[in-house]
């Protein structure tokens, strides 16, 4: 018999029954809680397609057990486009193009939200740290920078 | 099926880990890549896991009465980093206060900035970079050049072990079956502004990307001085050998000597120092580099620290 993890994603409580408290939280949210907005790219920590934040922090869900994630708060791309912040994100990576095939996008923006909660004010170098751990295969990354510019300027208060 | 612990308190820790032997657990970004299975799965683990990273007692920091800090091994490495509003969130948290944490020795923080990227650092801890043993770890590269000591802990007591005798090998290391790491002792970062007591430090690290790279060749270093004299003196290079190799005859060219007596004789110091690194520095062939390239990376690094010291001492001298 398997033990019960309970989560509280987007604000909501979820609780689920995984076979092994070593599931990567990324397949809970995926395969059990139907939340595809977060993506697998490498599982292995490295390309940032499957960020979310846990407890307000920026996490890799390829890389947590979701045992570990018991009692915790998650934040997942679709919790985050319904809140202000993420629709004011969404817009500005759409004006400034910083979405072209859209597979990093979720993690992108949530390494940005993470990045803005934190700094509000980034400069172009801070930015690149703060999505440092994102890859991106199409943009080249300029159109990124410039919609978290786009954003930290638009959203002051926001976050 | 393996079983997972989560407990809550460390005595309750110790008590899984004699009964159980299960692995300690920090971060996981470490462990989630090493037993990785197809995705969609969750990693086979080996053996029964037991989750330390919330431990209470693994995240402090605090000032010791000898001048070292002692740095619980599960404290992020984004706090120890001090990536914008970690610390500041941690002390809030009330693990740990400002104060110890602004003890933390520089070297430490540019060796945890340069580790993975946010996300990564959110997770990662020194306990488990330590307990990881790789000749390339960031973390690891620093506590050497630190002399840091290794606090373990188990139901029989609490030892320390200097890190350069924890670590024999890649991915082995002393930690008995029934221990935990539970923290580290370093030199607390001190007062910069007394120019004879103030210290230095070097961190490079070598890689294909500034971010999520695992280390081709890294060099860290670190010196103190003591009434205007180098009290101590360390290098410690990672990824040109099975562990990272402290060159000790190198850094004794420099101990006990005035910033005066350097300055006088630089180039021929560093030729010495040089000259004992050389055939120290033993790297291999991987798929992250070859062993040539590693070399001669690492004595530009040598060559680039000792500058940079001589720089250091020539500032204060000029004070």
């Amino acid at each position: 018999m398997s033990e019960t993890v309970t989560l509280f994603v987007n604000g909501e409580e979820k609780t689920v029954r995984p076979e092994s408290g070593m599931r990567r939280l990324l397949d809970v949210l995926r395969d059990d809680l139907g939340l595809t907005g977060t993506k697998e790219g490498c599982g292995e920590g490295e390309c940032g397609a499957c960020s979310v934040l846990l407890n307000g922090r920026l996490v890799n869900s390829c890389l947590v057990p979701v045992a570990q994630a018991s009692g915790s708060e998650v934040l997942t791309l679709e919790g985050l486009r319904k809140s202000e912040a993420g629709r004011l994100l969404a817009e500005c990576f759409t004006e400034c193009h910083g979405a072209q095939c859209g597979f990093c996008t979720p993690g992108m923006m949530m390494a940005s939200y993470a990045l803005l909660k934190k700094n509000p004010k980034p400069s172009e170098q801070e930015i690149r740290e703060g999505l440092a751990g994102n890859i991106c295969r199409c943009t080249g990354y300029d159109a990124i920078i410039n919609a978290v510019q786009m954003a930290a300027e638009k959203g002051r208060g926001l976050w | 099926m393996v079983k997972v612990f989560s407990p809550k308190t460390l005595t309750e820790a110790l008590d899984i880990r004699e009964k159980e032997a299960a692995m300690p657990f920090s971060g996981g970004t470490d462990l989630m890549v090493r037993y990785r299975a197809k995705n969609g799965l969750g990693p086979k683990m080996p053996a029964s896991v037991m989750f330390v990273n919330a431990l209470p007692e693994l995240r402090g920091v605090r000032l010791t009465d000898d001048g070292t800090v002692e740095i619980g091994a599960a404290v992020p490495m984004a706090v120890l980093a001090d990536d914008p509003g970690a610390r500041a969130a941690y002390a809030e948290s009330g693990a740990a206060c400002a104060d110890a944490l602004a003890a933390v020795p520089s070297l430490l923080s540019a060796a945890a900035f340069s580790l993975g990227a946010p996300a990564l650092r959110n997770r990662a801890t020194l306990g488990g970079n330590t307990a990881n043993a790789s000749p390339a770890g960031d973390g690891l590269c620093a506590l050497y050049a630190l002399d840091a000591r290794v606090i373990l802990t188990s139901v029989r007591g609490k030892r320390e072990v200097l890190i350069g005798e924890f670590v024999s090998g890649p991915g082995r290391t002393a930690l008995a079956a029934d221990e935990i790491i539970t923290a580290f002792r370093v030199p607390a970062a001190g007062n910069e502004m007394d120019e004879k007591d103030s210290s230095w430090h070097y961190w490079r690290k070598v890689g294909t990307r500034r971010a999520n790279a695992l280390t081709k060749v890294s060099l860290a270093a670190f010196a103190r001085m003591a009434d205007g004299r180098v009290g101590s003196f360390a290098m410690a290079f990672g990824a040109v050998g099975p562990t990272v190799v402290r060159p000790l005859e190198a850094e004794a060219v420099f101990l006990g000597h005035s910033a005066g007596e350097i300055l006088r004789d630089t180039d021929g110091m560093i030729r010495r120092a040089s000259g004992v690194i050389k055939p120290l520095i033993k790297p291999i062939d991987d798929q992250r580099s070859t062993a040539k390239y590693r070399k001669t990376v690492a004595l530009n690094l040598a060559g680039e620290a000792f500058g940079r010291f001589a720089a250091y001492l020539k500032g204060n001298e000029e004070c």
